[in-house]
């Protein structure tokens, strides 16, 4: 791994920082920039626990390389902190062990962003293929539902 | 004593100051054995507490699972947490509150005041507590929101020169390590060292990407010698037990009777499948061991690295931090005696070892595969004469403690640290295998035996529910079919059976929410399933809707629960979502194919968990006493859904003997 310098934005702000350009983003996000948000669950992408957006589109970040973010949007979990999804979730006790959560609100955030009112079967598609084994579903969607309702006021 | 009942916890450590410290003004500190594993149980302690002091929610913390303070409990297990801890603590902020009179707590604890007998200070009558429900309901959702936003799990902890650890993936439990290149690993970026003793290999370095790199490149170098094998079943690995153990038997063999009805329900070798993998930080100084562990036994896992590593317990800490959820007897307490290995061989660092996915899928105790058989024979009234259970499984406890170093790791190295025997829990936690095996329906005669495979090559302990998943299961397909053999309505026939109102309150309820009906139109069916489990917590009663498609699917589920006072009722839903949700995960996906003598899965594409668009709509209802004791509620719900889902198949396709997963394949083997 070759060491470079890589430019991005992070939830909203400029970060510029030195490292291995082939480093996986969750390793620079949690243990360079010290956001812990993002966590790891698998190392493949197949279960989101380290789900963040970038462009706007969702990726997880085990899996992506630090040069792909390269002059591109990032957002992660703690750049949420105002948003209605984190209240929403915490409203509705939307989790039971919290692993999974900064993931499945990112993916939320995706889908609200593009869809202010998405119906049942958008919120579940857009969840799909993030994983949770303590069986908070039920609440998560309603908690992304909840969020929906109080972003559009 | 009021009527309350003093528990072991309170036996072991009868002063209040062992249980409620207060540090600073308008800070009380509650210590409590019992730890934080993603079930809410925090909230429900704090909330007892200050119910107990009167004092808001917000001013009490809670210390748990540190074995530098605080009562050692044993396990945070078995749903007894509430039961046991919370009425300990509840016991010890009356007496508190009773000392204190109009004094204040903390110029009393300052001078030694809590130093005296819970036991002796009791008041006569209950004090009025404070309505807490906004309380539980704020730090409800403060701990939801510090969760999502990180920072709090074991994963997160960042110590000064932390050591990234990973261990190498051991491709069979009993494969040998033959050679690993040292000189080509250790030259790659970021590496310290390479640990290896016997065929325990793990690779230390800098930053974690460099220790995910170097690894994945030492499972690629080294050379394994295993044994090789074709596909073993449950059925074949759990064959050769030839002893029975006879639970109980209350004279079933005298019990005549040609009308015998059978329920019989299996399933495979599971896995906790947490979406965390197991994490453990060590580290080695003085003499001295620290270790940060999301165990669910600190004061256990101390005992059992005091064994293990041949050191004096008092050279040893434990420190309780959150991990992912556990669901059971996972990875947690042998990756914490992996780390210690590797403090142990460098001292001063500080080594944050994290399994990676395949180690967390494989590397842990399995779920114990098990298959129950429940047999009535129908009296010529036809009520049930004789019920007989009939389980085979493999053991159910396998956990570290004192006298068992019982590491996966362990059997490995050079001079191999081996486990102590499986054994099963004692029938006073509940039993393992043969947990609800007995049935709560009146039977003439009652028979309960099982044959457990204690010398299984496999590593198995518990799982959430243990036993109560498929025996309830068993149990509840044997009356569904009873009722049927003999034209009566499978409500009505349970109910005639039930001496105890709590529990035919649930099922009149379930039945009522859901619109029960025994109806199927060939393609969908609802299914009937109760339990209280142990026979002494919680009573559950679950319906369900199946539809037979490309795959099962479960579109609707309700269940109505008595835990007598719920002291999180939010929480305590929540547990009965979450329980139901879980078991119908492992009952239509999942399952741990053993090939060659080896758990077969390295992944989610090969271990598969419901998705939310699998997932059911899920009504709960609380009901009962909230003036009667509080029931354990967190594992209530699991053989009461495997029931509903058991019953509504069997009602859907004709039958008595299911096997689960219920994939499509193998509801068609299981249909021909």
């Amino acid at each position: 791994m070759s060491d470079g310098r890589v430019s991005f934005t992070l939830n909203g702000e400029p970060v510029e920082i030195e490292a291995p350009e082939a480093e996986p983003l969750l390793w620079t996000l949690r243990n360079r920039l010290g956001l812990t948000g993002a966590r790891f669950g698998c190392g493949e992408g197949s279960c989101g626990a380290c789900a963040v957006l970038v462009d706007g589109q969702i990726e997880t970040s085990c899996s992506l390389k630090l040069w792909a973010v390269e002059g591109r949007r990032v957002e992660t979990v703690e750049g949420l902190g105002d948003h209605p999804l984190i209240a929403a979730f915490a409203a509705e006790r939307a989790g039971q062990c919290g692993y999974c959560l900064s993931g499945l609100v990112m993916r939320a955030k995706g889908l609200l962003d593009n869809t202010p009112d998405p119906d049942r079967a958008e919120i579940i598609a857009a969840l799909d293929e993030g994983l949770c084994r303590c069986g908070a579903h039920p609440r998560i969607l309603r908690a992304v539902a909840r969020a929906a309702e109080d972003l559009r006021g | 004593m009021t009527g309350m009942k003093l528990s072991k916890s309170l036996e072991n450590y009868p002063l209040i100051s062992d249980w409620l410290k207060f540090p600073e003004p308008g800070r009380v500190s509650v210590r409590s054995g019992r730890v934080e594993i993603g079930q809410g149980i925090s909230l429900a302690l704090r909330r007892i507490v200050a119910g107990a002091l009167n004092l808001p929610m917000a001013q009490i913390d809670l210390v748990a699972g540190d074995t530098r303070s605080g009562p050692d409990e044993n396990y945070t297990a078995g749903s007894m947490s509430v039961e046991l801890s919370g009425l300990a603590l509840r016991a010890a902020g009356q007496a508190a509150r009773a000392v204190a009179g109009q004094g204040d707590f903390w110029a009393i604890a300052a001078s030694g005041g809590f130093d005296v007998p819970i036991r002796d200070n009791l008041p006569d009558t209950p004090q009025a507590e404070p309505d807490l429900l906004l309380d539980l309901s704020v730090a409800a959702s403060e701990s939801i929101r510090d969760r999502i936003l990180g920072g709090g799990y074991i994963h997160d902890l960042r110590l000064p020169d932390i050591v990234h650890a990973r261990v190498l993936t051991q491709p069979h439990p009993q494969a040998r390590l033959l050679d690993l290149p040292l000189a080509e690993i250790e030259a790659m970026p970021g590496v310290l060292a390479v640990h290896r003793d016997g065929s325990f290999a793990a690779i230390l370095a800098a930053s974690e990407a460099e220790v995910m790199s170097a690894v994945a490149r030492a499972d690629s170098l080294a050379d394994w010698d295993q044994p090789d094998g074709g596909v073993q079943t449950a059925d074949d690995l759990l064959a050769g037990t030839a002893q029975t153990e006879v639970m109980t038997d209350t004279g079933v063999d005298a019990v005549t009777g040609n009308r015998r009805i059978t329920g019989e329900f299996a399933r495979p070798f599971l896995t906790h499948a947490s979406i965390g993998t197991c994490c453990a930080i060590a580290q080695w100084h003085d003499d001295r061991l620290n270790v940060w562990s999301h165990a669910q036994g600190p004061f256990q896992l101390k005992a059992g690295l005091a064994h293990a590593l041949k050191l004096a317990q008092d050279q040893i800490d434990v420190i309780h931090m959150p991990g992912a959820g556990c669901y059971g007897h996972n990875g947690a307490d042998d990756v914490a005696f992996e780390a210690a290995l590797l403090a142990r061989a460098r001292p001063g660092a500080p080594i944050r070892l994290a399994w990676r996915r395949a180690d967390e899928l494989t590397r842990g105790p399995l779920a114990p595969a098990m298959r129950s058989r429940a047999t009535i024979t129908l009296g010529d009234d036809g009520g049930i004469a004789a019920f007989d259970l009939d389980i085979v499984s493999a053991p159910h406890q396998r956990r570290p403690g004192p006298g068992k170093p019982n590491f996966a790791a362990g059997p490995l190295l050079d001079k191999p640290v081996l486990p102590a025997p499986a054994s099963e829990p004692p029938p006073a936690n509940g039993g393992g295998s043969d947990r609800n095996g007995v049935p709560m329906y009146r039977s003439g005669a009652l028979r309960v035996a099982r044959r457990v495979a204690y010398d299984i090559p496999l590593r198995t302990s518990a799982m959430r529910a243990l036993g109560a998943y498929a025996n309830v299961a068993a149990i509840e397909l044997a009356m569904d079919a009873a009722a049927e053999e003999t034209r009566q309505d499978p409500v009505s026939f349970r109910q005639a059976a039930l001496d105890d109102p709590r529990a035919r309150d649930v099922i009149r309820r379930v039945v009522d929410l859901s619109g029960f009906a025994t109806e199927t139109d060939g393609d969908s069916a609802m299914g009937l399933g109760f339990a209280r489990y142990k026979n002494k917590a919680g009573y559950c009663a679950v319906v369900l809707e199946v539809m037979a498609g490309e795959s099962l699917s479960v579109p609707r589920l309700w269940a109505v629960a008595d835990v007598g006072e719920a002291i999180d009722p939010d929480g305590v839903v929540a547990q009965i979502e979450g329980g139901a949700i879980q078991a119908l995960s492992w009952s239509l996906k999942e399952e741990v194919p053993i090939i060659g003598g080896a758990p077969a899965v390295s992944d989610w594409e090969s271990y598969p968990i419901l998705r939310f668009s699998e997932i059911p709509e899920i009504k709960v209802a609380l009901i009962g006493d909230p003036a009667s004791p509080p029931l354990g509620a967190g594992e209530i719900a699991q053989g009461p859904v495997a029931a509903a889902l058991a019953t509504a198949v069997r009602r859907l396709f004709g039958l008595s003997s299911i096997s689960v997963p219920l994939t499509p394949d193998a509801l068609a083997r299981q249909i021909i």
